[in-house]
């Protein structure tokens, strides 16, 4: 994710080689395919540019960077929710300023923010500004994408690349696009030769595989923004994620989940596009046999550097004994079944410690044993991170261990999601 | 009180340290060398006290000018000149001074030469220490393997035992030598069983509490139920090594065993505290798995497992609400948005 590596780099400083001599290489290989062309677009276009900087105020100095544009002559700015993310953790501390392409700087006010698409709209406090305007056109695969930002601070540039459609494998829409995205370039515009916005640089995905925001998105913020004036973010993050998760989860809570087999077992399987899911078994010298299933949302919701959130993740781990005896077998199983992998954040100033429920269910010959964990978000009253595992305790010497990790959602949501969950799986007895 | 008397020197414990039979008197007690009763104390002048036979039979205690004085007991009050009873005790320096006559009465006391009870031959027998020591080791390479969740390499569980089978020996070492310093018997194998039947009886009870906690799967039940045990054990050893290897009456074994207990238990459990971690970022939960038999508690359906987990949301919600309070500011800030986000 771009910004993941934004964030490593956010003193700009420490700009390593690396990025410089990839930076340098697309863009020559790009602009030699089409010169004139991406030459006028810039040259059209660069005044409606912006670098967006996060100023600590007790410094002085930037500490983090990303780009912008204009999209009304009001000085109403574009850029990425992830871009400004500390200002709204952290209004008494970061400012947010902007730098115009005459290398003018302006303090800018947050307007309004759509934490899901990561998506935030600024007052630069200026009228009259240029602007880009957003585009209404549907793209076919191929079409020509100039992409404009301000990599590692080394200045406005253009970047050629082309649309590849909209990715059906990510949570939220996103457009794929080919083309190099770095550090920086976040916020800024990809645009077509009409100079019309189509989408807001997001993410990368290493060589050439770049993530925009659809243009939509940003419409309809734009249009929320003119409507309500909030001032307490963090709430309207609250609400977003409220709403947001409550879509997805009952989406995928309203049909059977699909299932596959491992042993006698029938486990939830791949519920959804945007879920990926890998296999992996394991036979060697250990004097048991082990297969493991995982899934997990491929991408999710950035919060800030320290909280991404919006995942689902869950993995089935099924044991037969070779030559343990049942005492040791279970005992192995409940090293599995105490210390289930959540990936998730860790910090104490955001979370409340896990609150646990464990007992035994039974479901359609399916005895298990099973706990049930919830924390809370303490800047997001009503979201929880949630935790079920569940061990099957049928036989001697088999037995499947499965978590289930959802990640800020709400206490019915989570409910209604395991529930769903464990009653997807079924024992056939052997 | 007639002559002959009997002057008696005790120590400061009270127990009787010489007896001296006297016709003649006066007499003086003191350290120098040129007294009637040399005194071995420090804090005993050399010329100390004098006794005196008074016309009525009284004997008359003196000071003799010393350093610390001389002191009648409960109350401790010093005294320059003092008639003294029958069986009365005067203190100089760490030394009391008790005289009796010789018709103090002493009663006979009956010795039973009886058989030690079987119990107390057993636990001192050369043979049952070695099988109990086989059986502490059976236990703990079992409890050993029971643990192992891989490949079983036998010299692995052998090693992992060994330190908790040399601290054993040591163990009894140790107590044997206190007991033979202090009783003049080094009883090691009396020693040795006792630890080796009170470590096996810890092992099963820690295992006993495992199964219970899997019955009942309330989280750290077993935890919490091994404190207990901790306690009860400490103060069993303890005890138990103290009865054999002092003078100690039951009272005193009691006192001591429960004092050295709750430092032992209290600074382990205080150590254990202290390294907790502040905020546990894991989720906690009962884990103790067991075969599938030991389930006993009936399994509850998937709709009764979750009809009372909104408790498990609920305080959370108190203790935001708690926070706010403590910081009205925030909770101001707050207001004002919510209404305006929801005209």
């Amino acid at each position: 994710m771009l910004y993941s590596i934004f964030n490593r780099h956010q003193n700009v400083i420490g700009i390593t080689s690396r990025y410089i001599v990839l930076l340098a290489l697309c863009l020559f290989a790009n602009s030699s395919a089409s010169l004139a062309s991406t030459e006028g677009v810039f040259k059209q276009y660069q005044d409606r540019l912006l670098q967006i900087r996060i100023v600590d105020k007790a410094t002085n100095s930037k500490s983090t960077i990303g780009s912008g544009f204009f999209i009304d002559n009001n000085g109403t700015i574009a850029t990425n929710y992830h871009v400004i993310s500390k200002h709204v953790f952290e209004p008494k501390q970061y400012r947010i300023e902007y730098v115009s392409n005459d290398g003018t700087v302006h303090d800018a006010e947050l307007l309004h923010i759509d934490v899901i698409h990561d998506l935030a709209l600024l007052d630069g406090d200026a009228i009259d500004t240029p602007f880009l305007k957003i585009s209404d056109q549907s793209l076919g695969k191929g079409v020509r994408i100039y992409t404009l930002g301000n990599p590692l601070d080394l200045g406005m540039t253009i970047v050629e690349g082309t649309y590849n459609g909209i990715t059906q494998d990510t949570m939220h829409e996103r457009i794929l696009l080919s083309s190099a995205l770095n550090p920086g370039m976040s916020g800024g515009p990809s645009i077509i030769e009409d100079g019309s916005v189509i989408g807001i640089n997001v993410a990368t995905a290493g060589n050439s595989i770049g993530f925009l925001v659809p243009q939509k998105f940003l419409s309809q913020l734009a249009l929320d923004a003119k409507q309500v004036k909030p001032d307490n973010f963090l709430n309207v993050i609250r609400k977003q994620l409220i709403k947001n998760q409550n879509k997805y989860l009952t989406d995928l809570a309203s049909k059977p989940f699909p299932t596959k087999q491992l042993g006698q077992y029938t486990v939830p399987a791949k519920l959804a596009d945007f879920i990926n899911c890998w296999g992996d078994s394991k036979d060697g010298s250990a004097p048991y046999r082990k297969s493991n299933d995982y899934c997990a949302t491929k991408n999710n919701i950035y919060i800030n550097s320290y909280l991404n959130t919006g995942t689902i993740r869950y993995n089935h781990y099924h044991f037969s004994d070779k030559d343990m005896g049942k005492f040791r077998f279970y005992k192995l199983i409940g090293s599995y079944f105490g210390a289930p992998s959540t990936s998730l954040p860790t910090s104490k100033d955001d979370f409340t410690e896990y609150d646990c429920k464990t007992d035994y269910v039974v479901h359609k010959a399916i005895k298990l044993k099973t706990a049930f964990c919830l924390r809370q978000y303490k800047k997001f009253e009503g979201l929880f991170d949630m935790v079920l595992t569940a061990a099957t305790l049928n036989e001697d010497d088999k037995s499947l261990v499965t978590t289930l990790v959802l990640s800020g959602v709400s206490y019915e949501n989570a409910v209604k999601f395991s529930k769903h969950y464990l009653g997807s799986f079924v024992w056939k007895r052997p | 009180m007639e002559a002959p008397l009997i002057i008696e020197i005790l120590d400061r414990f009270g127990k009787v340290k010489d007896r001296h039979k006297v016709t003649k008197f006066p007499l003086r007690i003191g350290r120098s060398y040129k007294n009637d009763i040399i005194i071995d104390d420090n804090y005993v002048s050399p010329e100390h006290v004098e006794l005196m036979l008074d016309g009525d039979g009284h004997i008359l205690a003196t000071d003799l000018h010393s350093d610390n004085g001389m002191f009648t007991l409960h109350p401790l009050v010093r005294h320059d000149i003092l008639t003294l009873e029958e069986d009365q005790r005067i203190r100089i320096g760490h030394t009391d001074v008790r005289v009796r006559s010789e018709d103090f009465d002493v009663k006979e006391t009956f010795f039973d030469h009886g058989k030690p009870s079987e119990l107390h031959l057993l636990m001192t027998s050369v043979l049952f220490l070695p099988l109990i020591w086989a059986l502490t080791a059976g236990i703990l390479l079992a409890n050993q393997y029971f643990a192992v969740t891989h490949e079983v390499h036998f010299n692995q569980v052998l090693g992992a035992v060994l330190p908790t089978f040399i601290v054993i020996i040591v163990w009894t070492f140790i107590w044997s030598i206190v007991s033979k310093i202090i009783t003049h018997k080094f009883y090691f194998a009396y020693h040795g069983i006792f630890v080796g039947l009170l470590l096996s009886g810890f092992y099963f009870i820690e295992l006993a509490f495992e199964y219970l906690e899997f019955i009942f799967p309330i989280s750290g039940l077993a935890d919490l139920l091994i404190i207990f045990s901790d306690i009860a054990f400490t103060y069993i050893l303890l005890y138990g090594h103290l009865r054999q290897s002092t003078h100690f009456n039951k009272r005193k074994t009691r006192l001591s065993s429960a004092i050295a207990t709750s430092l032992i238990v209290g600074v382990a459990y205080l150590i254990v505290y202290v390294n907790e971690p502040q905020y546990q970022s894991q989720p906690v939960y009962s884990s103790i798995m067991k075969p599938p038999v030991f389930v006993m508690k009936k399994p509850v359906t998937i709709d009764q497992f979750f009809s009372n987990t909104s408790q498990l949301a609920e305080p959370l919600v108190e203790k935001k609400s708690a926070q706010d309070k403590n910081d009205p500011e925030d909770r101001d800030k707050d207001a004002p948005a919510d209404k305006k986000l929801d005209p």
